[in-house]
Formats: C-alpha cells, sequence, structure tokens
C-alpha cells in the first residue's frame, strides 16, 4: 500500500502538473526556465525520474522542499508530524474514552428516556462538519467565555479546543458503534446463560458484553484513528492555526511543493499501515479465535 | 380429593403453603403472571400458573411452542426482559419470595446459579466465545462461594471429569469453539452443577442435539440426578423424554396450565383433550401408527387471549361452558389436577 501511494502520488504530480510553473518567476525567460528545469531535474524522462526517487528514498533521502530550499522535507515532517500526532492522540483518546461509558449507558435501556437523549446528542454530535464544531467552540469558549486560547501551539491549554474539535464527531459516531454493538450482545443468549449462573448484571455487562463488543468497536475506532491521521486534521489543523503535518500538506499543495507533497503522502500511508497492524494485534487480544496473517 | 393438589391451586396468598407432613416445597410457583408489553398490545405469555416442585422430584412441563415455557422458566430465575414483566404471582424458594418483599432481591441474588440452576436449549450461544472455558467456570465458584482462583479451577476440573469430559485440565484453557455442541451442553450441565444445586432447570437441553448426543445427555441427567438427589424441571416438547425421566408432568397450553399428574399417569390416561392431543400427536415407539395425527388449529393469540378455555377452539368436545368460562385447574383424583370442564372427553 505504501508503495502503491508514493506511485500514484508520484505520477499524478510529475504527469499533470508542470511543477516548474510555480517555482520559477512569472516574467523568467525561457532560458532561465530550462536551466532551472535541468537543476530540478524535470527535463529527464519520467521513469527516470521515478528511478532517481526511489533509490533516493532506499539511500534514506527524501528529497530537497521547493519552498523552503534547503531543508530536507522529511525534516520538515519530523517537526510537523508530532504535533499532528499528539492532537491525533489527545481527540481520539476523549473519543474513544468518552464513547465507551456512553454507548454501554445508552444500551442498557434502549429506547429509555436516557438512550434517546444520548442517540440525538450523539446524531449531532456526528453530524456537524468538522469545521463548523471548530468555530463553534472558539466563538464559545474563547471568544464569549475567555477561557481558552483561539489557537497556535505551544501551551497545553492552546491544545484542550482543537482535541476536543477533532473528537466531537469522531465520539457521535463512536458512540453509535458502542450502542449498537452493545445492544446486540446484551440481548445475546450467553449474556442470559452468564446471568442464569448468578453473575452480576454489572458484571455481565463490563466483562462479558464489553468484550464481545469489543471487536466491532476496534474497527471503527481503528477506523477514526486512520481517518484523522490520513488527512482530516487538516481542518481542526486549519482552524485552530496548529502548526501540524495537516497544514503543512496544505501549503505544499498550494506552493506545488512536489518533493513535500509526496513525503507527507509516503508517511501518512506508512501511519495508516502501522495503525492497522496495530488494530490487528489488539483483534487477536480481544478475540482469540482471530488468527493473524 | 387430593389435600396436597387442593393446596397447590388455591393456595393463601400471605403465608407459604404448608404440607401435613413437611415444611414448605422446594419451589413453589404460585399464580404467576408475565406480560410481554410489545406494540402489538400486551402478549399475555404467562396467565396465573402455579407449578410445585418437591425435593427430589422430576418435574416435566410440556407444550407446543409458544405456550410460555421458557417464559416460566426465567420467570423464576428472575430473568424476565423487558419489554416482559413479572405482573402477578409469586416465587418461593423453600418458603421464601424471590419476587416480593424488602429481602426478595437479595435471596435471589443468593440462589440464582447457586441453589437453583438453570441450563439452557442452544448451548452453541450459550457460552461466550471471547473467554475459556475454564474462566468461566470459575466464575460461578468465585462468585457464590467465595473461591481462590486455585480452588475454582481444581472444582472445575473435577465438575468436567464429572460429566464425562476427558482431559479436563487441558480443556479449561481451551475456547468455546473448540468444543461440539454436545460437549458444550456437558461443560454447561457442569457448570450449573458448579455449586451443588438443589434445582436444575433445563429448558429443552437437547432439542439443539442430533440424536445420539441427545440420549447422551439425558442419560447424564438421570446418573446426576440419582447421585444428587438433584430437583429438576425438564423443559421439553418431547413427550417420550418425560415418559423417560419425569415423575410428575405439567402440561402448558396457551399461558396457562392445562394438567398436571404423576408422568406415567397422564400418559396412561390424559385427562385434558389437549394432553391427549399431544400424545396422539407424537410418535411412540412401542406403537406402530399409521400416520402422525397433529392437532387441528393455531395455537391462541395471546393479546386477546378467548375468555374460555383456551383450548375451546380446538377442542372436539368443547361446548358452550368451555367458549365462556374459564375453566380452574381443579384436582380430579389423588395428585392429578385439570383445568377443564369435561376432563377424559375426547380432544
Ligand atoms: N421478548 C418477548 N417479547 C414479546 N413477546 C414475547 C417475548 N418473549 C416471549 N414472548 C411471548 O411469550 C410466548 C411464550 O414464549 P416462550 O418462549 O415461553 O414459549 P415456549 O413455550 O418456550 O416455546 P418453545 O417451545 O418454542 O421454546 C410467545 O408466544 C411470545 O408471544
Ligand atoms: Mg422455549
Amino acid at each position: 500500500m505504501v508503495v502503491a501511494a508514493s506511485i500514484v502520488v508520484f505520477l499524478l504530480t510529475r504527469l499533470f502538473t508542470d511543477p516548474v510553473d510555480f517555482v520559477v518567476p512569472l516574467e523568467a525567460t525561457e532560458e532561465e526556465r530550462a536551466a532551472r528545469e535541468a537543476e530540478l531535474g524535470f527535463d529527464r524522462p519520467i521513469i527516470v525520474q521515478f528511478g532517481d526517487y526511489i533509490a533516493g528514498l532506499a539511500r534514506g533521502d527524501f528529497g530537497e522542499s521547493l519552498w523552503q530550499p534547503g531543508r530536507s522535507t522529511i525534516d520538515i515532517i519530523g517537526q510537523t508530524l508530532p504535533k499532528t500526532l499528539l492532537l491525533v492522540a489527545a481527540g481520539m483518546t476523549l473519543a474513544i474514552a468518552l464513547a465507551l461509558p456512553i454507548g454501554m449507558i445508552a444500551a442498557i435501556r434502549p429506547g429509555g428516556l436516557l438512550d434517546r437523549l444520548l442517540v440525538t446528542l450523539s446524531l449531532a454530535g456526528l453530524s456537524m462538519p468538522q469545521f463548523f464544531v471548530g468555530l463553534m467552540l472558539i466563538i464559545i469558549f474563547a471568544v464569549r467565555l475567555d477561557w481558552l486560547p483561539v489557537g497556535g501551539y505551544g501551551d497545553p491549554s492552546q491544545l484542550v479546543l482543537p482535541a476536543v474539535a477533532l473528537a466531537l464527531p469522531a465520539l457521535g459516531r463512536l458512540t453509535m458503534v458502542v450502542r449498537s454493538a452493545m445492544i446486540d450482545e446484551l440481548n445475546s443468549q450467553y449474556v442470559k446463560a452468564a446471568r442464569a449462573k448468578g453473575m452480576a448484571r454489572r458484571t455481565v455487562i463490563a466483562k462479558h458484553a464489553l468484550r464481545n463488543a469489543g471487536v466491532q468497536v476496534l474497527t471503527m475506532s481503528g477506523w477514526e484513528v486512520t481517518r484523522a491521521l490520513a488527512g482530516f486534521t487538516v481542518v481542526v489543523e486549519k482552524v485552530f492555526a496548529w502548526p501540524g503535518f495537516g497544514l503543512f500538506a496544505l501549503e505544499a499543495i498550494q506552493r506545488r511543493d512536489l518533493f513535500l507533497l509526496s513525503t507527507i503522502v509516503l508517511v501518512a500511508s506508512i501511519l495508516v499501515v502501522v495503525v492497522n497492524v496495530v488494530v490487528d494485534i489488539l483483534y487477536k487480544w480481544v478475540d482469540p479465535r482471530i488468527t493473524l496473517s | 380429593m387430593a389435600t396436597a393438589d387442593r393446596a397447590t391451586t388455591a393456595p393463601t396468598p400471605d403465608a407459604p403453603t404448608e404440607r401435613a407432613d413437611a415444611g414448605p416445597a422446594l419451589l413453589e410457583v404460585r399464580d404467576l403472571r408475565v406480560e410481554f408489553f410489545t406494540r402489538r398490545g400486551v402478549v399475555k405469555a404467562v396467565r396465573d400458573i402455579s407449578i410445585t416442585i418437591e425435593r427430589g422430584q422430576v418435574m416435566g412441563l410440556v407444550g407446543e411452542s409458544g405456550s410460555g415455557k421458557s417464559v416460566t422458566a426465567q420467570a423464576i430465575m428472575g430473568l424476565t426482559e423487558l419489554p416482559g414483566r413479572v405482573t402477578g404471582g409469586d416465587v418461593r424458594w423453600k418458603g421464601i419470595s424471590l419476587l416480593r418483599g424488602p429481602k426478595a432481591d437479595e435471596e435471589m441474588r443468593r440462589v440464582r446459579g447457586n441453589e437453583i440452576a438453570m441450563v439452557f436449549q442452544d448451548p452453541m450461544t450459550s457460552l461466550n466465545p471471547l473467554f475459556t472455558i475454564g474462566n468461566q467456570m470459575r466464575e460461578v465458584t468465585r462468585r457464590h462461594l467465595g473461591y481462590s482462583k486455585r480452588q475454582a479451577t481444581e472444582r472445575a476440573v473435577e465438575l468436567l471429569d464429572l460429566v464425562g469430559l476427558s482431559n479436563p485440565r487441558e480443556r479449561l484453557d481451551q475456547h468455546p469453539n473448540e468444543f461440539s455442541g454436545g460437549m458444550r451442553q456437558r461443560v454447561l450441565i457442569a457448570m450449573a452443577l458448579s455449586c451443588e444445586p438443589e434445582l436444575l432447570i433445563a429448558d429443552e437441553p437437547t432439542t439443539a442435539l442430533d440424536v445420539t448426543i441427545q440420549a447422551q445427555i439425558l442419560e447424564l441427567l438421570a446418573k446426576l440426578k440419582d447421585e444428587f438427589g438433584l430437583s429438576v424441571l425438564l423443559i421439553t416438547h418431547d413427550l417420550g423424554v418425560v415418559a423417560g425421566m419425569c415423575d410428575r408432568v405439567s402440561v402448558m397450553y396457551g399461558g396457562r396450565i392445562a394438567e398436571v399428574g404423576g408422568a406415567d399417569d397422564v400418559f396412561a390416561d390424559p385427562a385434558h383433550p389437549y394432553s391427549r392431543g399431544l400424545l396422539r400427536s407424537t410418535p411412540r415407539l412401542d406403537e406402530r401408527q399409521a400416520r402422525l395425527v397433529s392437532i387441528e388449529g393455531a395455537p391462541p393469540d395471546l393479546v386477546n387471549p378467548p375468555v374460555g378455555c383456551p383450548y375451546a377452539p380446538r377442542c372436539l368436545s368443547a361446548g358452550d361452558r368451555c367458549r365462556e368460562e374459564l375453566p380452574e385447574l381443579l384436582p380430579i383424583s389423588e395428585r392429578r389436577t385439570v383445568a377443564c370442564w369435561h376432563p377424559f372427553a375426547a380432544g
């Protein structure tokens, strides 16, 4: 998958755009342009360029940024990625940690007053666009109440709003998943049998049903983390001026920094693969019947 | 007239029924009523039924699908699930109510899985697929008897051995998917016996198994019953099983008890037309039968049950009284009660 992603990005950026357009001044002459093209190696056949790129990767050379000449692209990522990982970790931990108890509580009496309230809130959460959530949080907590900073990076207090903004729609989705998985499990025969053994309702919910619901919850949690890493933090980072990976991806696109963009996509796809491997390992831990391939 | 049976049908509401010769019965279900509040209306699944089980007795509970057998069993265990609710009657265990009074909840928690155990119809789904057999077995003794993990493990090994599983110690670390249906049912029976219960409720314990395994499981139940003096409430469709194992039998129809009596008596001479019909529709090994007779008609609508006898619309000898007046369960002889206006008439 990582290989496929890097090939696709490479071809798209090299075949369908002329990157030199963006790095030479508008008034540049044809000769200046050709010289720059030769300097960057864009005049060679595409296959040679690609071979060169791959050889570079093998050496650990990810290329130099066009936008910030002299800086290696991997260096820029090294600086921005940890910030995004922090944001994603905070947001997703919040979403998962809240979705589990809320979904469980809703599932205990499906159709009850509490359940309907929680479902309504979840639906509201999951149907709001990410930028809207972010802007509302800024208006309420930063502007009106003046409790937290509007954005930026550095102080822990600046993490709160973007993390919450990232978490809320995911929380809505995950709560619905936890709820429906728990309702399924609580209606199952083994739950009835465990109750007949005399196990307390609380034990049955927290031990038996939760673990069985875990497989579904894990799938969706993995999907949420992947989604966040693969670009959905961009909106939040933009709204809160969080100088992460996503924000730089946006810059790279705007400035046609092909080398930076390629590296970003490459790293993002590696992250997605890593998340999937972790989820697979967790599957095995939750459900011993699953054999890792 | 039999005084003992009279007592079960006309209980005094405030005191447990006392026998002349002994204390209160082991289990006494009195005028139990369970209703399901559904969108379709109130499903009156169990209407005022009474069942008494004495120590060491095996009581069969038979009746066609939907007659309320499982609902009754779950109500006894206090496991009636929403939208169902117990709306009347009482369940007394050794004279103490499990449903009413300030101590009932605590008593139910103490008794369930401990003194009263239950085995279900479907062994494939009654075990949690994600936990080992050992984990699920230890749960019971750790909760009720306060065993340490080691004690619980030893007990589990002993029990698996008792129900005839080989290599019990290794089995404990296996997951349910490594067991066949018959083996799982053995595990579930072993689990039910963990705390040496006095009553085992078995809800169609063999229905989901194939015939040879069925026989083995029934044999096991019979052996355990003899060995431990276990009382059993055996729910089944299979009258052959009742004949082979039960001392007494209660026949259920449309959420009510149609007839109660000694298993042999009921088989030899069923008093309720429904019992007759049921018996006729069962293939018997000792009789050559030209064809299987099934009872004409459909079971009653439980949302709007008929005012009279629930079986009247299908009964061949039903009269006006049957359609207008609900027959009470009344004794007709020593230890035999029937809810019918014209017992022993053709069904
Ligand atoms: N959860 C429920 N919601 C609504 N009605 C229910 C529910 N559970 C049971 N019932 C009603 O109770 C009636 C009796 O069901 P029960 O499961 O006790 O039948 P049964 O005698 O055990 O039948 P079977 O032999 O098929 O197991 C059913 O006809 C059904 O209408
Ligand atoms: Mg049933």
